[in-house]
């Protein structure tokens, strides 16, 4: 199953499933968060974490909010400012909400993995993101160092080698550069502009310094771009040879998002020519030695995403695919998720709400789920599709005490067109997702989305997800 | 399949109809005496988790039967510790212990929403007089909770008392016809710490251990015996069987 189809064949299939569909980084999908979630019921999650015969190993994300400029695809929240001062105070609230956090959790919860993603969290100067740390170590307990991940998403343009070197130092083990495309039109047309000398002598640095794993952000359907410029790209981007990469779908919505206002509808690739480029990308990458793990990322055969895809341990959460997604995520700073048990949570978005709550001692919490036991069990199941990919009906169903049979009869009745499009195989023992069938991931996970279908098929005009593909 | 707190006995009162009736107090019954012993038995709407049935120093008047759930019992020690002294399961007796001072000793707590049925232990006696074979299966539950805490009183290595609480929750597990094999631990890992008289940290390293051994699994609260026998080896004489 991790051989590639040939990609000729699948612009039909490409067409057919562009559709806007979640990317199950949670299900529930922030969308079903709710107002009436608050501290308390954030509290009993974390107590019953605690309470587990063997309660899981904890994980942090640290938001930051700041950039010093603006990119113009970019949906993410954050705050385009340069002076360094807003990092200052923020960060004051920042270990406040760290500490408000680790005192819910008992003694012997070790973190096992700490994540900065902004935003631009090298926004921040290695001085402040050592603070950082120091917070976090003062307050939790780190677990051993070989099993302890410290990741961090690295904009070249505001890391030198020498910061490059401190990071790793420090104790950062992998990083994400965020490349999007080195075609200097494309650069230009969404306003970042980075060199790939300023690329190469940040993966150099880290290189030079024994990072463990490195992984290159691209984005393709960018303005400006064409499957010939994005070939340039590719081969700049081959021949560093990450460990992983991901390549990015960009989700043209000026009408949701302000900054992609910026951008020149007219510059957009067509939709044949985006998805064109995304079976270049594919297919270049396959040849060139990458295993496709699916929902837009790559790995070499060596890294421990592909090994786990190999051995049935993959694993999914909020930062995407992982080989140890089975911590508890504690999520800090604005418009942080958390996962605690079986509760969901996201903090407020604005910084001045956020330094209110946090000034009064209260966690900045905004809205969040209850999972209730369907949702586990679609949760379960749509992480088993996601990542293994195969999905036995007997074990499922023991596991989660159902019959699948008549758990999922609706749904199992839906799939006769993905089986027909040969992106899933169907037998009397259960389904597994085929190598093509892998691109369209989200598509299969939306079958047994229970809010999916309510929640966003009558609303095409204003989609709140991105398409899929 | 079904996990055990999911799985309930009917709510109605009928010892006839229970699904616990083999193993509770009507065991050897005949229709007519099963009949009799109905009219005494009192159904109560479920307790929700950590709420209490009786508290300690109150006046005895019942004993229960655990018709779903768990239900743990709880004394407070001269320095004020709680300590818990057992977990109840479907068709187990507690309050027995209250017959002696006619006082409860301990309190009865629910752990996750849980039911039982009480029993006027003034009419539970005297129905007892007429019938023998109910007089017999009330003794011999009491003699079987005198043997459970004599088993507990033996000193043992922390692995030891652990690998024999599974063991027990195992086989009780078992003769209610659920799996033996397959346990849903719904009690919080610091009950499970008290009860064995360790740390919450010492539980959870054990059951991390008998992982690696493969022991047994763990799944959040789903606990799965992989190797019984040398859980069992591991175990000696602690588990009390």
């Amino acid at each position: 199953m991790k051989t590639l189809v040939a990609t000729e064949d699948l612009a039909p299939l490409l067409h057919k499933y562009d559709v806007y569909g979640p990317r199950y980084t949670s299900y529930p999908t922030a969308l079903q968060f709710n107002d009436n979630f608050g501290e308390e019921d954030y509290r009993l999650h974390a107590q019953s974490s605690n309470e587990l015969p063997v309660p899981k190993p904890l994980s942090i994300y640290v938001h930051i909010p700041f950039c010093k400029s603006l990119c113009y695809y970019c949906g993410c929240n954050k705050i385009v400012t340069h002076k360094q001062q807003a990092g200052i105070n923020y960060l004051d609230y920042l270990y406040q909400e760290i500490e408000q956090h680790a005192k819910y959790y008992a003694d012997d919860r070790l973190l096992q993995q700490i994540h900065f993603g902004g935003g631009t969290p090298t926004f921040l100067s290695t001085a402040q993101l050592r603070e950082v740390m120091e917070v976090i170590a003062q307050s939790f307990h780190l677990g051993l160092p070989d099993s302890l991940e410290i990741g961090i998403e690295i904009d070249p343009r505001t890391v030198s080698s020498n910061e490059m070197t401190e990071l790793v130092k420090m104790g950062f083990n992998r990083i994400s550069v965020g490349i999007q495309d080195f075609d200097p039109d494309v650069q230009k047309a969404i306003n970042r502009i980075q060199s790939k000398e300023q690329v190469e002598a940040v993966i150099q640095s880290a290189r030079d310094n024994q990072v463990d794993s490195i992984s290159l952000d691209i984005i393709y359907g960018l303005p400006k771009q064409s499957r010939e410029s994005f070939s340039r790209t590719l081969d700049e981007i081959i021949s560093i040879r990450p460990d992983r990469i991901a390549l990015y779908n960009y989700a043209h919505m000026p009408q949701r998002i302000a900054a992609q206002r910026l951008i020149h509808t007219s510059d957009i690739p067509s939709t044949e020519e985006k998805l064109a480029i995304f079976t270049d990308s594919i297919r270049r990458l396959t040849e060139a030695g990458y295993i496709y793990i699916g929902m837009d990322h790559f790995a070499l055969p060596t890294d421990s995403l592909a090994i786990a895809l190999e051995n049935g341990g993959l694993q999914r959460n909020f930062q995407g695919y992982s080989t140890h997604a089975e911590c508890d995520v504690i999520g800090v700073g604005v418009s942080a998720i958390s996962r605690i048990n079986d509760g969901f949570s996201q903090n407020v978005t604005e910084v001045s709400k956020y330094k209110d709550l946090v000034e009064k001692g209260v966690l900045p919490i905004k809205k969040g789920v209850n999972l209730t036991t369907d949702d586990r069990i679609r949760a379960d199941l749509i992480q088993q599709i996601m990542c293994d990919g195969v999905v036995s009906y007997s074990d499922f169903g023991e596991a989660h005490d159902i019959f699948f049979h008549r758990y999922f009869s609706d749904e199992l009745g839906c799939l006769s067109d993905l089986e027909k499009d040969d992106l899933i195989t169907i037998s009397d023992e259960g389904f597994s997702v085929t190598p093509k069938g892998r691109i369209f991931l989200r598509n299969i996970a939306m079958k047994f989305d229970a809010y999916f279908n309510q929640t966003t098929l009558q609303n095409t005009d204003q989609p709140r997800y991105s398409k899929t593909l | 399949m079904a996990s055990q707190n999911q799985v309930v006995s009917p709510s109605f009162l009928k010892c006839s109809q229970c699904a616990l009736g083999k193993l509770c107090l009507p065991v050897g019954l005949d229709a007519k005496d099963m009949a009799e012993l109905e009219t005494i038995i009192e159904s109560s709407s479920p307790y929700k988790d950590n709420e209490s049935v009786y508290l300690s120093e109150q006046p005895f008047d019942r004993i229960f039967a655990v018709k779903s759930g768990v239900f743990k019992t709880v004394v407070i020690d001269a320095n004020g510790n709680e300590h818990i002294v057992g977990f109840h399961l479907p068709g187990e007796l507690f309050g027995l212990d209250a017959i002696y001072p006619q006082k409860y000793i301990s309190s009865a707590v629910a752990l996750g929403t849980s039911s039982v049925c009480g029993i006027n232990y003034n009419e539970l006696e005297s129905l007892a007089t007429k019938l023998p074979s109910l007089q017999r299966q009330l003794f011999s539950l009491m003699s079987k909770e005198v043997h459970t805490s004599q088993a507990l009183a033996v000193e043992h290595s922390a692995d030891q008392k652990l690998a024999g609480f599974i063991l027990t929750l195992s086989s009780r597990y078992k003769q209610r016809g659920y799996s033996e094999t397959r346990i849903n631990l719904i009690m919080p890992r610091r009950d499970i710490a008290n009860h064995l008289n360790m740390a919450a940290e010492t539980v959870s390293r054990l059951f991390k251990r008998f992982q690696n051994d493969g022991l047994l699994e763990i799944k959040r609260t789903d606990l799965s015996i992989i190797n019984m026998e040398a859980l069992k080896q591991l175990a000696g004489c602690a588990s009390g069987q």
